[in-house]
């Protein structure tokens, strides 16, 4: 293998040591060097500029400096631009240059160039190529991807933008003119939250805060102040660039227009809870008309069953005084039947009249009222009334409706007193949600609920043995509450009283 | 010849289905009860005695303090302790295919009538067995 330096005229001791020290310098580089002397002749050459060039060390040694010369400038992509810069760099011998080349095989080369000078005198050319061909890869993948980015935020529908970790604008996609208007840019350096709707602040600067502090990804659904007035409704990503230290100095929003869908939600719920409140009208319809079948299967069919067998012992009966016996029954029955025709025209006239007039009335005066319809039995019974209004003095509610609510509850309380105790009754009436409650409490005889519960509201029905017992009275007043929207509830235990409250609608 | 107990707090049913039973020769004996609680008292009371101790059962729905199905109610609890079984009637003026159904439920009920009841229908009822 022969040396890759020629010394012109290696003579000396002194001047062998610099040859081999200049050898090993110029081997030990990574760049391929190459000295050309001033009539064309190689001077040095190291491996590396062999190896860029593709030349075997066998070629290099045999080839005269000329044919390796142009062969080497075959190996370059475009050789005539090359030789251009070479005949200007003659030209004008202390140039410096630098420039980039291209070979055949896809390397891209550094080349520097610069005069040899011995003695104030230029005797040749210095050539150095560096292989950058990874690093211009490098910078042209980036350059790609970065390109790619750009062009994906602006021209992305969804609106991009980077905000620091205090809300100040830094980017704006231009997708965001849609929404900001033609100078969307004046926003940027402004803080994001100054265009997030008042009512959405709190709900935005939360997720912000949570996004920046525990340095993961939030989702968060806000409306946004348009250019022309007006509010977007955006589902907003926020996404965190964590730096080096471990903080979130940028935030990435990625956001798209929702607010057709939140319309919609919006239609969706008011539309359900009309359905729902259409389903509950539905519902009391129908336990009102199962009701009605059963007072009509009952009550109604029961005196024309009577009459009918009357009838038949009537016409089979030969004795006067039978058939008169008969014909008082059937006329006992026929008054019951109209007695129950009423009731039920009464109840019907009451689901019918939900607008019925409504007063002011103070409980006060209305009680002292009932009590007066009932002093008779007040005074016989020595019951003891105490009432207390002070919460809800008074209501406005049909006359007619507080005046059988007060009056069929007392009635049932002085009825049903228990016979060892001297008959208390408590009247009172407390704020709720959504209205006023009236409490009416006795120490009467009670109910035992489990057995009766089901029962106590029915028309017809009574639980005790009582000459006044006739169970339209609660059947009404349940009827009246409810037509106008409000309930009513028992609380009892036999022997120990019962509690009734009415919520009024 | 039978020992039966109507169950009705409707005083004309009561008249009507008496002389109906009695025109018939249908019955020894009718026991007459206003409501639910008054029968099963009764029941309760005679419990052990065979011959006190209704053959047939007619009973309304709709009656003060107990009607008939909490009579109905009652009587699971009563029934082993009675001397011996009797069919139940359910009688009433319903036409409401519910109440029809709910009766069914009760094995004790054997028939649900529907008032007016006729001779015929009690002849066949009483002839039962």
């Amino acid at each position: 293998m022969s040396p890759p330096i020629r010394p012109d005229n290696p003579k000396e001791s002194e001047a062998s040591q610099a040859y081999s020290l200049l050898q090993a310098a110029v081997n030990s580089t990574a760049d391929g060097l190459l000295v050309v002397n001033a009539d064309g002749k190689i001077s040095i050459y190291n491996h590396r500029f062999l190896e860029i060039f593709g030349f075997s060390e066998e070629e290099a040694k045999d080839q005269p400096d000329e044919v390796l010369l142009s062969k080497a400038i075959t190996k370059i992509v475009d050789p005539d631009k090359f030789l251009d810069r070479v005949r200007e760099l003659y030209a004008t011998p202390i140039a410096e240059s630098n420039d980039f080349m291209e070979l055949r095989n896809g390397t891209i080369l550094h080349r520097y160039s610069k005069p040899q000078i011995l003695n104030g005198e230029v005797v040749g050319r210095v050539w150095s190529f560096r292989d950058i061909t990874e690093q211009k890869k490098a910078e042209a993948s980036v350059l790609k991807s970065e390109q790619l980015y750009r062009t994906l935020t602006d021209h992305m529908l969804e609106f991009i933008n980077l905000v620091d970790s205090q809300g100040k604008i830094i980017y704006l996609s231009p997708s965001t003119k849609q929404i900001l208007g033609d100078n969307y840019l004046d926003h940027v350096g402004t803080s994001i939250f100054s265009l997030v709707h008042a009512e959405d602040l709190e709900g935005a600067i939360g997720k912000f805060n949570q996004l920046v502090v525990e340095r993961r990804a939030v989702k968060a659904e806000v409306r946004y102040q348009k250019a022309n007035g007006g509010y977007i409704w955006l589902e907003t990503n926020g996404n965190p660039i964590v730096n080096e230290g471990g903080t979130v100095d940028t935030i990435v929003l990625a956001s798209r227009e929702i607010t057709d869908r939140k319309l919609s939600e919006e239609k969706i719920l008011e539309q359900n809870s009309k359905l729902s409140a259409i389903a509950d009208t539905l519902k009391t319809k129908n336990e009102q008309l199962e009701e009605f079948t059963q007072i009509v299967s009952h009550n109604l069919r029961s005196p024309v069953s009577n009459i009918l067998s009357l009838l038949d012992f009537y016409e089979k009966s030969g004795d006067e005084n039978e058939k008169k016996s008969f014909i008082k029954m059937m006329h006992e029955s026929s008054s019951k039947m109209l007695s129950h025709l009423h009731e039920l025209n009464e109840v019907l006239k009451i689901k019918q009249n939900k607008d019925i007039e409504r007063q002011w009335i103070r409980f006060d005066d209305a009680l002292e009222n009932v009590k007066q319809q009932l002093s008779v039995l007040i005074s016989n019974t020595e019951a003891i009334i105490t009432s207390d209004f002070a919460v809800a003095p008074q209501i406005h509610y049909p006359n007619i409706y507080l005046e059988s609510i007060l009056i069929n509850l007392l009635s049932n309380a002085l009825k049903y007193r228990h016979p060892e105790k001297m008959p208390e009754i408590q009247f009172s009436t407390t704020l709720i949600e959504g209205g006023i409650q009236l409490t009416i409490s006795d120490n009467g005889l009670g109910i035992n609920l489990k057995k009766y519960g089901h029962h106590i509201f029915k028309l017809r029905k009574t639980f005790h043995n009582h000459p006044e017992s006739h169970g339209i009275g609660l059947f009404m007043v349940k009827n009246q509450i409810e037509a106008l929207g409000g309930q009513i509830n028992i609380y009892s235990e036999e022997n120990n009283g019962t509690t009734f409250t009415v919520k009024f609608g | 010849m039978p020992l039966v107990a109507l169950v009705d707090d409707d005083s004309i049913f009561q008249f009507t289905a008496t002389r109906l039973i009695e025109s018939a020769s249908l019955a020894k004996e009718i026991l007459h009860f206003e409501n639910g609680n008054e029968a099963i008292q009764y029941l309760e009371k005679n419990a052990s005695s065979v011959d006190h101790l209704p053959d047939f059962l007619f009973l309304d729905i709709n009656m003060p303090i107990v009607d008939g199905w909490m009579f109905l109610e009652d009587f699971q609890n009563l029934k082993t302790k009675l001397a011996k079984e009797f069919p139940i009637y359910m009688v009433s003026s319903s036409i409401d295919p519910r109440d029809m159904s709910r009766a069914r439920a009760f094995s004790e009920v054997k028939d649900f009538v529907i008032k007016p009841v006729t001779i015929e229908r009690l002849t066949e009822l009483l002839n039962a067995q």
